[in-house]
């Protein structure tokens, strides 16, 4: 999307005035911890988006963007605190200024503001994920599935993917459990049909036989079918029933006696061997005070898991994924098994008398009604009080706890006041008083009862279907949804994966060059696990070591970015990533950064001024693409180098007679590129058990290879015949000879008086021709192109020395005789 | 270097496996009339929340 030309820091974070120029390449900028790096990064996100990720998340209570991104003289004057950030859209070919100051960061000034660069910048700052930290990077590789998962999304912009899966689900669920209420009051209509029309089957030649049994009598014609649009009363005139009251004595008494045979139950119930055998078992339950305590725990997980209905925890509000909280809920109730199994086996043993009660409850109900319909009308506050009774009773087996609750209506099950048997006498007696109704009169009171009755069970019918139509299609959509996710996302990290492996495996050739890894996408989660060694396939963190794991997760990080961006992957911000990378990975990494992200610019912090000679040598960055902080102060903020090389470092040193601080750097500087030479050239270092190799092991090995190298290029120039060639290398090796006199390399390794542990004693006279010698001796082991600077490294071709040449191709020495 | 900008079905995961998921709905049982309102509330509007896709799915499920 864009490139970074250049950046111009006021008064921001740590920095007073600071201007960077990247001209649009890779750039590394260097300082020991506290020295200002990081300053620029936040500046480089402020000015592109307007925010500080590192200023946001866990650990940053209290901290915000408008009062600590100012420089903290300035924290009570925003307007002093902006960032100029210049880039360039590659695929406008147009550069643009972005000025964005901290007093009003979501207007900055933006020129030019063309609709085409607007839209641009837009969707860049719909990625903020092109700086990557270490923090994050370590969220990619050891976080649980779900933190991972959240990671990755919010990179890949999945969120919306996310909201939709749990929103779906939420309903699926919403309406699956809206379905068993429902059958059952269907259920129950059903049967209330059934008891109206006097029969027991729910067939529909029984339904029309009761039917048309008490339409002959009023001389109805006989109904032959039974649509969803009959009616049992089709031809019967509305008639207002003169009636004393508006009771059909006959289903009264019907009703009265079934009340009257299930209070016989009830109390048979009450005196059951099988209930006093449940009353054991819960009393025994009650008086074991672990078991009580894991009811009671298992009772608010079992709740808590039918309250998870989406994302959130609905006890602490935490956003867990709804997946996550009801699976971490199930494990949890996995640990009540025992107890939850005993009470699951109560719970159904005491089904039978919780049914009973429900349909004394209805009956009673049904009676009192009667009561209060009859003229004149019953005082039926017997019946109320029962009610409530048989309510609580209800509630406390519903409930199961507090367990004394239960046993307290355990204990007086089956127990039916007088008061209530009397009662219902008495309204039984009212109603038999009731004149007799005329045969037609009872089977229009049949007809209208039972209609009655029918409507209910349609309507109810109707709604049930509607709720199990509601419930298939939203679980259909649901699962649907899912299934679409799951395959997309699969394929989109198989993808990722196989491009995650080759970078791993390019960085880390010499140890796990099979390396192949898992990422495995399901609902909510992201599983990774890393192959070791043949051994299986484990989390990166079961065996790995750290160092491994900044790899992989900056492999990771560049996958998912590539995926996402394709070839508009231009730009990243690597935020001191990889810092317990050990040197030889380190190379690896900057290679894989060179060859693999050609066209990205990558802006990189690190701490180890090893790792930024890294960096140069391997060609990531040239020579003009870094910047040293050596230290920061409040007053200047960063201070860098002079020079921004060694060599102006060391006479800096020298300037202020500081020999032995110069020598050190000098050593320092020559034993970490002369590893780096021997490497690239191949030279016979003597073995050593520990690996330190001091200058004295490098040195030598390192000016020998290249003299015998440029030997090699000579006679294949005389080889081919040519001559131009071979003169111009006969030049070079000379010059070398020459530089290897100079600096007196045979005296400082041989003579033990004058060892290089001495150049700290040398006065500075002495000294700076010393440096100024080995200076000009690592000249010739490195292209003097500007934008190259690279060392000469070897070729192979066929297991042959095939050329000595330079990153940029400069320098390229055939090595090969005719 | 390519100069070319994200093609939007390539970076724009979310809106793929959305019209994915419309296509696969397709296939179903579920009514046409409730699919194109899914697609609506979803594709053109961009609207998650429960309420809007509730209302999606409820439309035509009276029987």
């Amino acid at each position: 999307m864009i490139l970074i030309r250049k950046i111009e820091i006021f008064e921001f974070r740590g920095i007073r005035h600071l201007e960077i120029d990247f001209k649009k390449k890779n750039f590394a900028i260097c300082g020991k911890n506290g020295t200002g790096k990081s300053g620029i990064v936040d500046a480089v996100e402020f000015g592109l988006i307007g925010d500080i990720s590192r200023l946001a998340g866990s650990g940053t209570g209290g901290i915000s963007l408008k009062e600590h991104a100012p420089h903290v003289d300035f924290r009570n004057d925003p307007s002093q605190s902006k960032v100029i950030v210049t880039v360039y859209i590659p695929s406008l070919s147009k550069e643009v200024t972005i000025e964005r100051c901290v007093a009003d960061i979501h207007n900055p000034t933006i020129k030019p503001g063309t609709p085409d660069i607007l839209a641009i910048l837009n969707e860049v700052s719909m990625h903020p994920e092109f700086t990557l930290s270490r923090r994050e990077l370590i969220k990619y590789v050891i976080s649980a599935p779900s933190d991972r998962a959240k990671q990755v999304q919010v990179l890949l912009r999945l969120e919306k993917i996310e909201t939709l899966r749990a929103a779906l689900q939420k309903i699926a669920n919403a309406d699956k459990n809206a379905v068993p209420p429902l059958k059952k009051q269907k259920d129950e209509a059903k049967q209330e049909l059934l008891t109206a029309l006097g029969i027991t089957e729910f067939k529909t030649e029984k339904i029309l036989q009761a039917v048309n049994d008490w339409r002959v009598k009023l001389g109805l014609p006989e109904l032959t079918e039974l649509t969803p649009s009959t009616s049992f009363r089709t031809g019967l005139t509305e008639q207002i029933a003169k009636k004393p009251v508006n009771i059909s004595k006959p289903h009264a008494l019907t009703e009265i006696e079934s009340l009257k045979a299930l209070l016989i139950t009830y109390a048979t119930f009450g005196k059951s061997q099988d209930l006093k055998d449940i009353h054991t078992k819960i009393t025994a339950l009650n008086s074991d005070k672990t078991a009580l305590t894991n009811l009671t725990r298992e009772e608010f997980f079992q709740s808590a898991l039918a309250l998870v209905d989406d994302d959130c925890c609905p006890v602490c509000d935490t956003d867990l994924g709804i997946d996550e909280l009801q699976s971490i809920l199930k494990k949890k109730l996995e640990s009540f098994e025992t107890v939850s199994a005993k009470r699951t086996s109560l719970v159904k043993d005491m089904e039978v008398y919780a049914d009973t009660l429900s349909k004394l409850l209805a009956e009673v109900r049904v009676i009192k009604e009667y009561g209060s319909s009859l003229k004149p009308a019953i005082e039926t506050k017997q019946l109320d009080e029962f009610i409530t009774v048989i309510q609580t009773k209800m509630n406390q087996i519903k409930a199961f706890l507090p367990i004394d609750e239960l046993l307290d209506g355990l204990n007086s099950y089956g127990e039916v006041p007088k008061a209530v048997d009397e009662l219902i006498q008495t309204i039984e007696v009212a109603i038999q008083a009731i004149p007799e109704p005329s045969q037609q009169d009872a089977a229009r009171d049949s007809l209208f009862i039972a209609e009655g009755k029918l409507e209910s069970l349609r309507k109810i019918s109707s709604t049930h279907k509607q709720a199990d139509e509601r419930s298939k299609i939203s679980l259909t959509t649901s699962a649907t949804y899912g299934k679409v996710v799951t395959s997309t996302l699969e394929d989109l990290y198989k993808d990722v994966e196989a491009n995650f492996t080759e970078l791993y495996r390019f960085i880390n050739e010499d140890d796990e060059s099979e390396f192949t890894a898992q990422l495995t996408p399901s609902a909510g989660k992201l599983g990774f696990q890393v192959d070791f060694y043949g051994r299986g396939y484990f989390p990166p963190g079961a065996y790995h070591s750290e160092g491994h794991q900044d790899g992989m997760g900056l492999c990771l990080y560049l996958a998912l970015m590539k995926h996402l961006l394709g070839d508009n992957f231009k730009f990243a911000v690597l935020d001191d990533v990889l810092m317990s990378v050990d040197t030889g990975h380190r190379r690896e990494v900057c290679k894989m950064l060179k060859e693999k992200f050609p066209d990205t610019q990558f802006i990189l912090t690190t701490h180890d001024e090893v790792w930024l000679k890294h960096m140069k040598t391997a060609g990531l960055i040239q020579s003009a693409g870094a910047m040293q902080f050596r230290k920061w102060d409040i007053d200047h903020g960063p201070n860098q180098w002079n020079d921004k090389d060694v060599w102006g470092e060391i006479t800096q040193h020298l300037k202020k007679n500081d020999v032995r601080a110069a020598a050190a750097l000098l050593r320092h500087y020559l034993e970490y590129l002369c590893a780096d030479i021997c490497d690239k050239l191949k030279a016979r270092v003597e073995f050593k058990g520990d690996a330190n190799y001091t200058l004295g092991d490098l040195l030598s090995p390192a000016t020998s290879q290249l003299t015998k190298l440029l030997d090699e290029g000579i006679k294949a120039a005389n080889s081919w015949g040519k001559s131009e060639v071979e003169a111009k290398l006969q030049i070079q090796q000379t010059a070398l000879k020459n530089k290897i006199a100079t600096s007196n390399l045979e005296q400082w390794q041989s003579n033990s008086a004058i060892h290089y542990n001495e150049w700290a004693n040398l006065e500075e006279k002495d000294f700076a021709p010393v440096a100024e010698a080995f200076k000009n001796l690592t000249e010739a082991f490195t292209c003097l192109e500007e934008n190259c600077n690279s060392l000469f490294y070897l070729t192979y071709d066929k297991g042959q020395k095939d050329t000595l040449r330079c990153s940029c191709g400069t320098v390229n020495i055939n090595l090969k005789k005719k | 270097m390519s100069t070319t900008e994200p093609n939007p079905e390539t970076s724009d995961i979310p809106r793929k496996i959305f019209t994915h998921f419309i296509e696969e709905l397709k296939t179903s049982e579920i009514p046409l009339s409730i699919i194109e309102q899914l697609e609506k509330t979803i594709l053109t509007e961009g609207n998650f929340t429960e309420q809007a896709l509730r209302a999606a799915l409820t439309i035509n499920t009276e029987v």
